[in-house]
């Protein structure tokens, strides 16, 4: 059933409006109230009909409210809040304001315009799926909206007046036109619906083709990182049981073939790590940094550079604050591209903090994608000795219980070396105490003595904890190490999710001549895999889907396109190869490219012949037919000026008969075109040649016929 | 035909806000304002190529009044005609294109059906008598997102011959000094005079029965009366310009004495006298029926002015000639009855 037009459009303006509201809701960039009021508002909005919208009174209520609360929020960020937050719940309002005084096509057309607007300012708000879906649904709805603003557009500036012939113009109420329900038709919204598969083409086309030179002096916009809070240069205990249940995905990885595909990944992936514990939280000692050694353009040394044996994970980074870099145990070398400045590949940094935390310079928002070498343990290099300042850092800690050396001492006795020493410890953690997420208190209740010797249950950071402080209680360099552990195998991208709940806390102990060396005292029912519900696959779904967005859309640059362009290239190669041997005999290299310029100025002609035949047909009806006789030449312009005169000759009429008609009616210049006439036909079918001196005095006889008739539409000027 | 694309003011606030955006995406080398620049730009795209298809296959007819005075407002109908089979036309604006130049009068076809048709008119006053030649139309369409205006011509000549305006006139009575009708010759007729007595027969309008002469001679008799257009009248236009320099008055004057001629002819033949009409060095054979007086209208619609110098003289008239020419015309015969324009 076809509906009002008027009811489409406005469905149509509610639909884009409500994805470019749905931008700036998704940025979170609103306060809680404006979260809940804005949806509220743009559902009443609809209901705003009839006088309501055309009331003086309801218009002045608008503005006014409008001043005032740019008053507000104004006040607001001077105060503190957010420019950002003030000026997204701003945009938002502005258009809540225009859905409820939408009374003509301009008002609609600022609805489009202020929903296009909020789609170009959340790219720099927005940047995860859900902005993916609403430029999916402005692809589907632009032309619906676009084609039927544009209609009624048409409709309110056309329609105002009928004219009827035998009566006087009549006033058409444009409502009527607009309850048409004839107007528009099914066929009319699945076409414009269908268009949206040409626009997404077209998009993706445009998209893949834009130079990304990167020669921007404004850059640095991007999506907002995800503060993690296991990273920053101090931890408290108790951190990480408070992220253990978010599932935000931080990092993506993909396995080289030759590691295989377990359903989940048991590695440690290390950020950060700490040397100082002061019996509440850990620190570091030494913020220094030096730059980690690279090739100057991919790699960087952490060990030593990559080696084809070297197993090779890409690792797909969310924007993170800090920019800190995982790694698993066993990394030799990092492989990270780079950056792209006024069209020319810049090389990207990697710093190297005390504690071997690794940070990238450069974050930029769209987070990042690396490689990772990693080699066998066998293979790993000779690890580097720690000096007496070093080793001392890492056995520091504050006044403990005694009973924590004691208990060290007792598990560890007469056991040899420091690695079965650790292994020791850990396994007794694991064994006698309990992971829960079931934070203690705060002060003497949270500390490592109450974990080790009462409580005996806590979350990661606590087993590790208790780990490197019994470790050092008995003269073992150790340091506590923040990271993730897990993994969870997507099921339909075939990469590894790592989530911020798989936040982990882990120790690691200096053993000499083997160097740092991982231990996981926390249990592993803290690391149980996920049930594998609807839910989770619906979860994996759309992370598959995210990671695609930020591959080729987020992260696409200037490498990409050099990729495309290679692989292009490589297949035109492959198919010149092919094209090149015919019936076994090698064709000379350039005969497909000749072909193929051949074709292309072929196209190109055919395009110019078709852009240029109307301008050659005008400029030969200008100059008139070439090598035309002379008497047909004179006849014409006879014809011309007695058309003028308002005497055409009808096709049906013969020329000797016109100018018989025309002496007939004694038509003023009868004679002129009896004379021109008379030599035309005698010319044109007898053997009559004009001379040269006759055809001139024609041309004036024929010059007087036109001057006497006029030569604009009025005849009557001589 | 070759197209013309111009931006509508819409179009060119969508250009450059589509120019604003690749600039950021440019310097801030954000992705999502690559997509939404693409975005725009394949708006764009698609927008030339639907107007392109809007404009196919498109078949405009003009119809013409069957009579056009000038000065006076008529209706001018545009069928918009589309040949597309299977998808309609929409948002159409056709502009007639007089003489080469716009008439600023566009019909607009909100929609045209697959196969089908729309016809629409509109107003248009020609404030001056003649032949005034249309030679086709601009097409455009701004649809389908209203960004841009594509349009093409087509060609469809066509004339109007426009009469010169009828004014009200006084015409002098017929009978006094400018009747040349031959009284001694009476014809029956519907006129007002008396012509005679005859047998009434089946038809007669009873009302004409002589009742009188009919009481007399016992016989129904009834009246005839004599024919005006056994009358003929003739007017003396003078076409040609007055000595001196021209000027828009002068020509104003002329155009009102061709007014006054067409009107009295109108309003004589209409009473169904007979009416001639004579101008510098030609003069019509007298017209009585409409359809004579429509082709002496047209005539005097396309009566050219002449220049004062070398203008031939009036052909040679009878006594109560009535003569029209400009105030200082200097070659209007001695006539019964002058009317004075300018």
């Amino acid at each position: 059933m076809a509906l009002r037009f008027a009811t489409l459009h406005k469905s149509s303006a509610y639909l884009i409006s409500g994805l470019g509201l749905g931008t700036l809701l998704f940025s979170r960039e609103m306060g809680p109230v404006a979260m809940l009021l804005v949806p509220l508002a743009y559902a009443a909005s609809w209901f705003c009909e009839g006088p309501a919208l055309h009331s003086s009174r309801a218009l002045r209520a608008w503005n006014l409210a409008t001043i005032g609360l740019l008053a507000l929020q104004v006040v607001r960020a001077v105060l503190g809040t957010s420019p950002v937050v003030v000026g997204v719940e701003f945009a938002a309002f502005l258009q809540i304001n225009r859905l409820c005084n939408r009374r003509s096509a301009r008002d609609y057309q600022q609805i489009t315009v202020l929903a296009f607007l909020h789609l170009v300012a959340a790219t720099v708000l927005v940047s995860d799926l859900s902005y993916a879906v609403c430029f999916g649904g402005f692809v589907l709805v632009a032309p619906w909206a676009l084609s039927l603003g544009h209609l009624r557009r048409e409709i309110e500036g056309n329609y105002l007046v009928e004219h009827r012939p035998g009566a006087g113009a009549a006033h058409v109420e444009v409502g009527r036109i607009l309850a048409s329900r004839r107007i528009i038709g099914p066929g009319f919204l699945v076409a414009t619906a269908a268009l949206s598969i040409p626009l997404f083409l077209i998009t993706a086309s445009l998209f893949l083709l834009f130079p990304r030179l990167g020669i921007g002096v404004f850059g640095g916009f991007g999506r907002p990182a995800t503060r993690l809070s296991g990273f920053s240069d101090r931890i408290e205990l108790g951190g990480f049981g408070a992220i253990r249940s978010d599932p935000t995905v931080v990092m993506r990885i993909e396995l080289p073939a030759s590691l295989g595909r377990p359903a989940r990944l048991g590695m440690y992936w290390r950020g950060t790590s700490f040397d100082r514990y002061d019996g509440a939280s850990w620190s570091r000692t030494d913020a220094t940094s030096w730059l980690l050694p690279s090739d100057g353009r991919r790699q960087h040394m952490i060990t030593r550079f990559a080696r084809p044996e070297d197993f090779e994970l890409k690792i797909f980074l969310e924007p993170i604050e800090p920019p800190v870099l995982f790694v698993p145990e066993g990394t030799v070398a990092l492989g990270i591209p780079p950056a792209v400045r006024g069209g020319a590949p810049v090389f990207r940094a990697v710093d190297r903090f005390d504690g071997d935390e690794l940070r990238y310079r450069d974050p930029g928002g769209a987070g990042l994608e690396y490689d990772v070498y990693l080699t066998s343990p066998d293979q790993w290099p000779r690890p580097r000795a720690l000096d007496g300042p070093e080793r001392k850092r890492y056995l520091q800690l504050p006044r403990l219980d005694p009973r924590v050396r004691e208990l060290a001492e007792n598990l560890t006795r007469g056991i040899d070396g420091d690695l079965d020493r650790a292994e020791r410890i850990a396994r007794y953690l694991r064994e006698r105490y309990r992971y829960t997420l079931e934070l203690p208190g705060t002060g003497r209740d949270a500390s490592i003595e109450e974990f080790l010797f009462r409580r005996k249950r806590g979350h990661c950071e606590y087993f590790s904890t208790a780990m490197a402080a019994l470790l050092r209680s008995i003269g073992i360099p150790t340091r506590n190490v923040s990271g993730f552990f897990g993994g969870e195998k997507n099921r339909y991208g075939g990469y590894y999710s790592i989530r911020q709940g798989d936040a982990h806390s882990w120790v690691e102990v200096y053993v000499e001549g083997k160097g740092w060396r991982t231990f996981d005292p926390t249990p592993p029912a803290a690391t149980a895999p996920r049930p594998g519900g609807l839910s989770d696959r619906i979860s994996d779904a759309i992370d598959a889907l995210r990671l695609k967005w930020m591959q080729y859309v987020l992260s696409y640059g200037l490498n990409d396109q050099l990729a495309l362009s290679r692989t292009a290239f490589d297949l035109l190669r492959d198919a010149r190869d092919r094209v090149g041997r015919i019936g076994g005999e090698r064709v000379p290299r350039w005969v497909p490219w000749g072909i193929a310029a051949l074709l292309l100025a072929v196209a190109i002609a055919l395009a110019l012949r078709r852009r240029t035949r109307g301008l050659f047909a005008a400029a030969r009806a200008a100059r008139g037919p070439r090598r035309e006789p002379p008497a047909v030449s004179l006849y014409r312009r006879l014809e011309d000026a007695m058309g003028r005169a308002g005497h055409p000759r009808s096709p049906a009429t013969t020329p000797l008969e016109h100018a018989r008609h025309l002496r007939d009616r004694a038509v003023p210049g009868w004679q002129i075109v009896e004379r021109v006439t008379d030599r035309y036909v005698g010319a044109r079918f007898g053997s009559r040649a004009l001379d040269v001196a006759e055809i001139r005095a024609l041309e004036r006889a024929i010059g007087e016929l036109r001057r006497s008739a006029g030569v604009g539409t009025m005849p009557g000027r001589g | 035909m070759p197209r013309k694309l111009k931006f509508t003011r819409e179009g060119k606030y969508f250009v450059g806000v589509t120019l604003g955006v690749g600039f950021a995406a440019i310097n801030t080398a954000n992705n999502l304002l690559y997509l939404v620049l693409g975005l725009q730009l394949s708006l764009i795209i698609v927008s030339g190529i639907l107007s392109e298809l809007t404009l196919r296959h498109l078949e405009i007819i003009r119809r013409l009044p069957t009579r056009a005075e000038a000065g006076r407002t008529f209706l001018v109908e545009i069928s918009l005609v589309n040949r597309k089979k299977h998808s309609p036309s929409y948002s159409v604006e056709v502009e007639d294109l007089l003489a080469g130049r716009a008439t600023e009068k566009r019909c607009y076809f909100l929609k045209v059906g697959a196969s089908g048709s729309q016809t629409a008119a509109y107003r248009c006053t020609l404030p001056l008598r003649g032949s005034y030649r249309f030679r086709g139309f601009r097409v455009c369409t701004r649809f389908p997102f209203g960004l841009f205006e594509k349009s093409r011509e087509v060609d469809f000549p066509d004339e109007l011959v426009v009469l010169p305006r009828l004014v009200p006139v006084r015409p002098p009575v017929p009978g006094q000094a400018q009747s040349l009708g031959d009284d001694s010759v009476p014809r029956p007729g519907l006129g007002s005079e008396f012509y005679g007595l005859r047998a009434f027969r089946p038809g007669d309008d009873s009302r004409d029965i002589h009742w009188k002469t009919s009481a007399r001679k016992g016989e129904l008799l009834v009246r005839e009366r004599e024919a005006d257009r056994g009358r003929e009248v003739v007017l003396a236009l003078d076409n040609a310009l007055p000595p001196g320099e021209p000027g828009p008055r002068t020509d104003a004057a002329m155009e009102e004495a061709v007014s006054i001629a067409a009107s009295l002819a109108t309003d004589y033949t209409r009473r169904g006298m007979g009416v001639s009409i004579a101008v510098r060095g030609e003069a019509r054979p007298a017209v009585q029926s409409e359809r004579a007086l429509q082709a002496l209208l047209r005539w005097l619609a396309l009566l050219p002015i002449l220049p004062a110098e070398g203008a031939p003289g009036f052909p040679p008239l009878p006594r109560d000639t009535i003569g029209i020419g400009h105030r200082r015309s200097i070659g209007l015969p001695a006539v019964g009855h002058a009317f004075r324009c300018g």
